[in-house]
């Protein structure tokens, strides 16, 4: 369990659970990009969420520059970028936006976790949303930039 | 080695980093089976004998909870291995899917060499 308010994700949880979960997954090394540091990375192109519900429900965002997704499905299949097919590539981002997705709920619960995790969905980067609406952190991935966001929607 | 194994995940790069965690664990190429749903394992199941199933839960068209719950059903097939490959955290889904006699829950996001040690496990081989 995190150390936030009970159904709460602080963003240094969130980023936690987004490298940890990048790590595991694939071996790519990821870090919180401060503020400077996020400006020099390339801009978003894709994104993936994934909804889950039970005593409160939210929203998992997960939006990447081009190259993330591939050069994450690269190192988890032992290739070279260049060898990923994009539709692989954006598969990739789905899935880690349900990977990640899991994680939250698993945080958010704990060992009796009491949330269902939706099916994970693509959409456009732009449609994301706000800080003011949600907890955000930006990840540079490898010199890719990696936004995570968590969302708390109305019951 | 004479073992059939069948990956049931509808994310193709997750099938594809299964597939090559299944050959390091000793699993001949034309022995791993793929399907992106439980409908599409189920047919598989029809035609070939499969040994062990790495199993995906939140899946479109039929998740893995109802597949393994047909797969149970089905007295041909009630011996088949299967085990839990899934990001699925639900306490309540879980017990149901023990119930059904999953032999282990591997949660996303796993390490490779974790996989690669239940899959030795279950078909014989020592990791």
């Amino acid at each position: 369990m995190n150390d936030a308010r009970p159904g709460e994700l602080d963003p240094v949880r969130l980023a936690n659970l987004a490298i940890d979960a990048l790590e595991r997954t694939a071996m790519v090394i990821a870090d919180i990009a401060e503020a400077e540091d996020a400006d020099q990375l390339p801009p978003l192109d894709e994104a993936a969420c994934v909804d889950y519900d039970g005593p409160c429900k939210g929203r998992v965002w997960i939006a990447a520059s081009d190259g993330f997704g591939a050069s994450v499905a690269a190192s988890l299949l032992g290739v070279d970028p260049s060898e990923v097919p994009p539709d692989q590539a954006a598969a990739m981002i789905d899935e880690l936006a349900n990977i990640l997705g899991g994680s939250v709920i698993l945080d958010l619960g704990g060992d009796n976790c009491p949330f269902r995790l939706g099916l994970p969905r693509r959409c456009p980067a732009t449609t994301c949303p706000t800080s003011d609406e949600c907890t955000r952190i930006v990840l540079d991935a490898e010199g890719e930039r990696l936004e995570v966001r968590w969302q708390p929607l109305a019951a | 080695m004479n073992c059939n194994v069948l990956v049931v995940d509808d994310s193709p790069v997750l099938r594809a980093a299964i597939r090559k965690v299944a050959k390091l664990a000793g699993v001949e190429e034309d022995q791993i089976f793929e399907a992106g749903n439980g409908q599409e394992a189920l047919d598989v199941l029809e035609t070939v004998w499969i040994d062990l199933v790495l199993l995906d839960l939140n899946m479109p068209v039929m998740d893995g909870e109802e597949f393994a719950r047909r797969v149970r059903q089905n007295h041909d097939l009630a011996d088949v291995a299967i085990v839990v490959v899934s990001t699925e955290a639900n306490r309540e889904r879980l017990d149901r899917m023990r119930e059904l006699g999953t032999l282990e829950v591997l949660h996303k996001p796993f390490e490779p060499e974790d996989l690669r040690r239940i899959i030795g496990t279950v078909i014989g081989v020592a990791p």
